[in-house]
């Protein structure tokens, strides 16, 4: 063979190299959904989630899709077979478990207390209510009820007081529409209720961005740490699969990068996670014990 | 060589600040703060810096200490994410806040932060230090390490017990310190 064939072939040999290191499209085969627990709304689920979804697909090798979902349809999509995946609170991952054997894969860590996360009860640092006792007849709102960090844990809290919440406070809602989370922190901090149930995630995350300072409320009381976000895989999926995607997830870092709609994202920060790790179902223990004494599901008795 | 009468005086003023500058470089000594070679003392100069440091740290985090010492450890933590904002990578927060997640419980946590805090500023384990904190970083490392190396046999392929891990054989390197 000659210089000039030898080096023609080197150039298609590394041309196609190329070409096939460069291949990102999404993998062939049927499409497998993951069902994404709706945090502040749909249209804000699909985008965070959507780079996290095109890494799985990459990692695993199966088309995903991501499906956003609302907490009080999930347990009933889930038993009709719509998701394979699931990514949700912890109170929705131990009624998941005790109602369908859902497998943990890992847990989302975002904040302060990495993959765990905790509920607190807020009033206004200048407010005349110094303990829970104080909140007989007061206005108080609630995040919403299928909320681990924003209802149960201060639904406990008080019962823990020997207050009922139905009963011994004067007046108690729960915002409407998205972002409730952040409605009812503005809501004591305007002064439209005197008492605010906060998942401390969200305190954090509003004093990291100006929204709120620190000095601006008082922390009445808040409840053991807990698990936070969590992806779960249906008893029915194939192992290998399960263990292929349970990898991915620990294997990310903040670097790690997808191309979507043309642009190079960062999976982790676009999901707004610091990471995930493989916590253990005993480490769900405490929120079955608070769900237990709220009388909340898988355990509610009527 | 001297054609008049200014030519003298000329050469004799020279002659005098010639005289007068040798007699300066042998009497003269180093003064207060600055050593024989002109430089400023190292030493004093470390030592303002410590002292302005101290008083920095005292002004800016000297309220999360009050609130961590009240015993409003989650009140703490958001002061410091309000810190954070305006002194990222300060190493005194990660400090406060490895202190105060230890003394929720948080042991893994509390290590990975401590170990930033130390990369960041060995002082924190030196004990002539105002900033000294050998005592909790010592006890965060030792309840850290057996729980990080059961969680670890449990769950293998746990890259952050894993890391934490690492953090904790860090501060316990560091606090035992280098050959001598």
């Amino acid at each position: 063979m000659n210089f000039l064939a030898t080096r023609y072939l080197l150039l298609a040999a590394v041309g196609l190299a190329l070409l096939i290191g460069c291949d990102r499209r999404p993998p062939a085969g049927p499409t497998l959904r993951i069902g994404y627990m709706n945090c502040n709304s749909a249209e804000e689920t699909l985008q965070r989630f959507a780079p996290l979804t095109r890494y799985l697909s990459e990692q695993v090798g199966v088309p995903f899709e991501a499906v956003p979902v609302d907490t009080q349809d999930f347990e009933q999509r889930f038993a009709a077979g719509e998701f394979t995946f699931t990514h949700t609170n912890s109170l929705l991952y131990i009624i998941l478990k005790h109602d369908h054997d859902l497998q943990l894969l890992a847990t989302e860590k975002r904040g302060q207390f990495g993959p765990r996360t905790a509920g607190a009860i807020v009033v206004r640092r200048d407010s005349p209510i110094k303990s829970l006792q104080e909140l007989r007849g007061k206005r108080m709102i609630f995040g919403p009820q299928m909320a681990p960090t924003g209802y149960m844990a201060q639904y406990d809290l008080m019962l823990k007081a020997g207050l009922d919440p139905e009963r011994d406070l004067g007046f108690s809602t729960i915002p409407q529409g998205s972002f409730k989370h952040e409605k009812l922190i503005y809501g004591v901090y305007l002064g439209a209720y005197d008492a605010a149930a906060a998942p401390v995630l969200d305190l954090e995350t509003m004093t990291r961005e100006g929204k709120i300072a620190a000095d601006d409320f008082r922390i009445l009381a808040q409840s053991e740490i807990i698990p936070y976000c969590t992806f779960g895989a249906a008893r029915s999926a194939d192992p290998a699969l399960v263990e292929k995607f349970r990898k991915a997830l620990l294997g990310l870092t903040p670097e790690t990068t997808v191309e979507i709609g043309g642009e190079r994202r960062k999976v982790l920060g676009s999901a707004w996670v610091d990471g995930f790790e493989p916590l253990q179902d005993r480490d769900y223990d405490p929120v079955r014990a608070m769900a237990k004494r709220t009388n909340m599901p898988p355990y509610q008795v009527y | 060589m001297f054609k008049d009468r200014f030519d003298c005086l000329s050469a004799a003023a020279l002659l005098l600040v010639v005289a007068a500058l040798a007699a300066l470089l042998v009497t003269a000594r180093p003064s207060d703060g600055r050593q024989s070679n002109g430089t400023p003392d190292r030493r004093v100069e470390q030592e303002m810096l410590a002292q302005a440091r101290v008083a920095f740290l005292e002004r800016h985090y000297g309220p999360v200490a009050t609130l961590r010492d009240r015993g409003e450890l989650q009140s703490a933590l958001l002061k410091l994410e309000e810190l954070d904002r305006n002194f990222p990578g300060e190493a005194h927060g990660s400090l406060l806040r490895g202190d105060i997640l230890y003394r929720m419980g948080l042991v893994d946590r509390a290590v990975s932060s401590l170990a930033v805090a130390v990369r960041g500023n060995g002082d924190y384990l030196d004990p002539a230090s105002p900033l000294n904190q050998r005592d909790l970083i010592a006890v965060a490392a030792e309840q850290g390490i057996p729980l990080l190396r059961d969680r670890l046999r449990g769950q293998p392929d746990d890259r952050q017990t894993a890391a934490t891990l690492k953090d904790a054989y860090y501060l316990k390197s560091r606090l035992a310190g280098g050959c001598e």
